[in-house]
């Protein structure tokens, strides 16, 4: 088979970017980054990659800047507040199918629809039950691919991809931050499941899909084979050249667990009736922001109702918090993901690589990114 | 939820007239100065008259105009509209008489900021531009550091700054998209704030450039790399390197390299000051925050209100305010110097 010709829409982020370079420069695939503004145009041109700038969100232009083209990936997600982000994501997806007609769209998803802490339970692959903004945006943006892709006929492969690491991409520079962190204790030693993916393992298993038959499926991406957390820290206290992480006790991870795990399969009207007991108590200084369920279900509200009068009240009072600056955050906590099981669900079949080969780049990008180098400047000139 | 802030009863109420409702007006500044006492927002104002109505209901402002022209007098005003609108805003406000906080950065180039500067001057007004870095808690330590001498005279600057690819929220609808409008690239738009860091910190009086290189793509300039001198109100000469990119990845700080050792200040105001002792820098001392643990945004909502509250101050008084300096004419010379000498150098431009 030719080598498809393919247009990544988001092109400028840290995903599209990665993949935009490795597709041009290691497979032969023919690749442009699909922007919807100028600056992240010049982002993606200045480092000689192909480039179209197009309305994203005007089905259109869309089809019109990638028209030659024989599939497209979609990484990028409208992130706006949530009273605006129905109707972005609505219509980008109205025009990234209506784009794909006759063609393969891939539309990368993430496993936070899970949920930060994933309890492993097979039904949650067809009903995720998200905890995150990030997550149910990007749910429902699956929902709109699938309605529309049925009504369109269009071939429609959602990847929902794990934690992406590697060089240049915030995962990493996390996992650089936390191994730098003195208190910080990796639960269970490490040895759960992952659930991440390695950026070159990602494209790895695009590319299967780029030279493959089209197929219409929602499936997990993570590494291939698995990895554990501890594989990852490890790969990535040797690259900043600092000792393995600790491990946090037996007890304690598994308390931690325990209590992720109960809160997780409680529903969403115990969730509120022990949230609203919780904030009562803690009136007056409490109000809707602190209280997670209430935060995520007037997020949803809001959304649905589309006012950006009541959204603009409600990131007021996110930023008066900040404002206000006598609300010191609790001293940082263990991020769920490290106590998280494996996804449930189908994952993507490709042949994966051992993440240890990723040293060398990681290395050199932590060199880059923590100790000021005189000959920055030389380099780009 | 503000700070609760006693009211001396012989500080005069100021009225404040707010330019531009955009994000950095409603995230940051808003929640400051709802937090300070003394002081009234009266209108907000914006050319989209529909997103001044929906910022002013939220934040409790009675009025709102699409022109400048029709509001009420006021004490003072924040201009946040982009640079390359400003122009003709402030040659209002100070014909008016109002004082002007300014966004950050100041002017397109030293002879708009300088006649600026003169205009205001003639009216007896203060204009301050939005470098509100300089309230971070570690810019203010690592300055102390270098005025004591504590690591010896400083020898050398070196100033990276990186942008993340990360989601930019625009559509072509953003003034970013245009060159004009914006101030052209990062160097405008995040550099800026970069240099008046490194010129704060050492105390610098002046700045050239000696050789500067961009890359750009129709217009946009996407990546700076520049190398000049500073000198010190102490007479003495600082060698300074500066990368400002918005691809390449690249330590995101200062270096102060003197001659007993190195002040590493960080952009991220959540990390400390480091400090690496003696030549081989094996050393290290880490000086923590005063208050660990919060979030960025919370240093960064600190320092916007730390910044009013320091420009009220001067309002409020006639005590020393140094224009050139609190609106940082440097940092705009020095971005001028830069894009004259990229534009000039044969093979300066690339890309």
């Amino acid at each position: 088979m030719n080598a498809p010709r393919v247009g990544i829409v988001g092109g400028a982020g840290h995903v599209g970017s990665a993949l935009l370079k490795t597709l041009n420069t290691d497979y032969g695939v023919t690749a442009f980054g699909i922007c919807r503004n100028s600056v992240s145009a010049a982002r993606v041109a200045s480092q000689g990659m192909p480039v179209r700038v197009a309305k994203t969100d005007d089905a259109a232009q869309l089809a019109e800047a990638t028209k030659d083209l024989d599939i497209l990936v979609n990484c990028a997600l409208p992130q706006y507040r949530p009273s605006k982000t129905l109707i972005a994501n609505q219509r980008l997806a109205d025009s990234l199918v209506r784009a794909c007609v006759g063609k393969h769209l891939i539309h990368l998803s993430s496993v936070a629809v899970y949920g930060d802490f994933i309890p492993g339970c097979s039904s949650l692959f067809d009903n995720p039950r998200p905890d995150t903004l990030y997550g149910r945006q990007k749910l429902q943006m699956e929902h709109l691919l699938r309605t529309l892709a049925k009504k369109y006929y269009t071939k429609c492969t959602i990847l929902r991809v794990g934690h992406v690491y590697g060089a240049e991409l915030l995962w990493s520079e996390a996992i650089f931050d936390l191994i730098k962190k003195e208190g910080f204790r990796l639960p269970f030693n490490g040895q759960l499941p992952s659930n991440a993916v390695w950026i070159t393992n990602l494209i790895a298993g695009i590319r299967e899909l780029l030279f493959g038959e089209p197929v219409q499926a929602t499936l997990n991406v993570v590494d291939s084979p698995q990895t554990t957390w501890r594989d990852i820290f490890d790969l990535h206290s040797q690259a900043s050249g600092n000792c393995a992480v600790k491990s946090l006790n037996q007890f304690e991870s598994e308390r931690r667990f325990r209590e992720r795990k109960r809160w997780a399969e409680t529903g969403m009207t115990a969730r509120v009736v022990r949230e609203t007991l919780r904030w009562a108590m803690h009136l007056p200084a409490s109000y809707v922001a602190s209280v997670p369920t209430f935060k995520a279900m007037s997020q949803w509200a809001v959304a649905k109702i589309g006012s950006e009068r009541l959204d603009a009240k409600l990131w007021a009072v996110h930023c008066k918090r900040f404002a206000s600056g006598t609300k010191a955050n609790a001293a940082p906590d263990i991020p769920l993901i490290f106590i998280s099981e494996h996804v449930p669900g189908p994952c993507l079949s490709y042949k994966g690589n051992s993440p240890a080969e990723s040293m060398a780049a990681l290395r050199v990008w932590h060199d880059a990114i923590s100790a000021p180098h005189a000959n920055a400047w030389r380099s780009i000139q | 939820m503000g700070i609760a802030v006693h009211k001396p009863r012989h500080v005069r109420e100021l009225n404040i007239g707010i330019v531009g409702c955009g994000h950095v007006v409603e995230t940051l500044h808003l929640p400051a100065l709802v937090s300070i006492c003394d002081m009234n927002i009266k209108w907000m104002c914006d050319s989209s008259i529909d997103r001044a109505r929906i910022v002013a209901r939220t934040w409790d402002v009675r009025r709102t105009f699409a022109q400048i022209a029709d509001c009420s007098d006021v004490d003072a005003v924040l201009v946040a509209t982009p640079v390359g609108t400003r122009r003709r805003i402030l040659d209002e406000t100070i014909r008016r008489g109002w004082h002007a906080l300014c966004e950050k950065p100041f002017a397109l180039s030293t002879s708009e900021h300088r006649d600026m500067l003169e205009a205001a001057a003639q009216k007896g007004l203060k204009l301050g531009a939005g470098y509100m870095r300089r309230h971070y808690w570690a810019v203010g330590r690592a300055r102390e550091m270098l005025r004591s001498k504590v690591l010896g005279p400083l020898k050398e600057i070196i100033a990276n700054e990186p942008a993340h690819l990360e989601a930019t929220g625009l559509d072509q609808s953003s003034y970013r998209n245009s060159a004009k409008a914006s101030g052209g690239g990062v160097l405008v738009e995040t550099g800026c704030h970069l240099l008046d860091e490194i010129f704060f910190v050492s105390d610098a009086v002046t700045a050239d450039v000696r050789s500067c290189a961009q890359k750009m793509w129709n217009d946009y300039e996407v990546e700076t790399a520049a190398s000049g001198n500073i000198r010190l109100n102490t007479g003495e000469h600082v060698a300074l390197q500066l990368a400002v990119s918005g691809v390449r990845p690249m330590f995101a700080g200062i270096a102060f390299r003197c001659e007993l050792g190195e002040i590493r200040l960080h952009l991220d105001p959540a990390k400390n000051l480091e400090v690496f002792l003696g030549d081989s820098q094996s050393h290290r001392v880490e000086l923590p925050q005063p208050r660990p643990n919060q979030q960025s945004l919370q240093y960064v909502s600190a320092a916007f209100r730390s910044e009013w509250l320091h420009f009220l101050e001067a309002i409020r008084t006639t005590g020393e305010w140094d224009p050139s300096k609190e609106t940082g004419l440097m940092t705009t010379d020095f971005i001028t110097q830069c894009n004259e000498i990229a534009k000039a150098t044969c093979g300066g431009v690339l890309g």
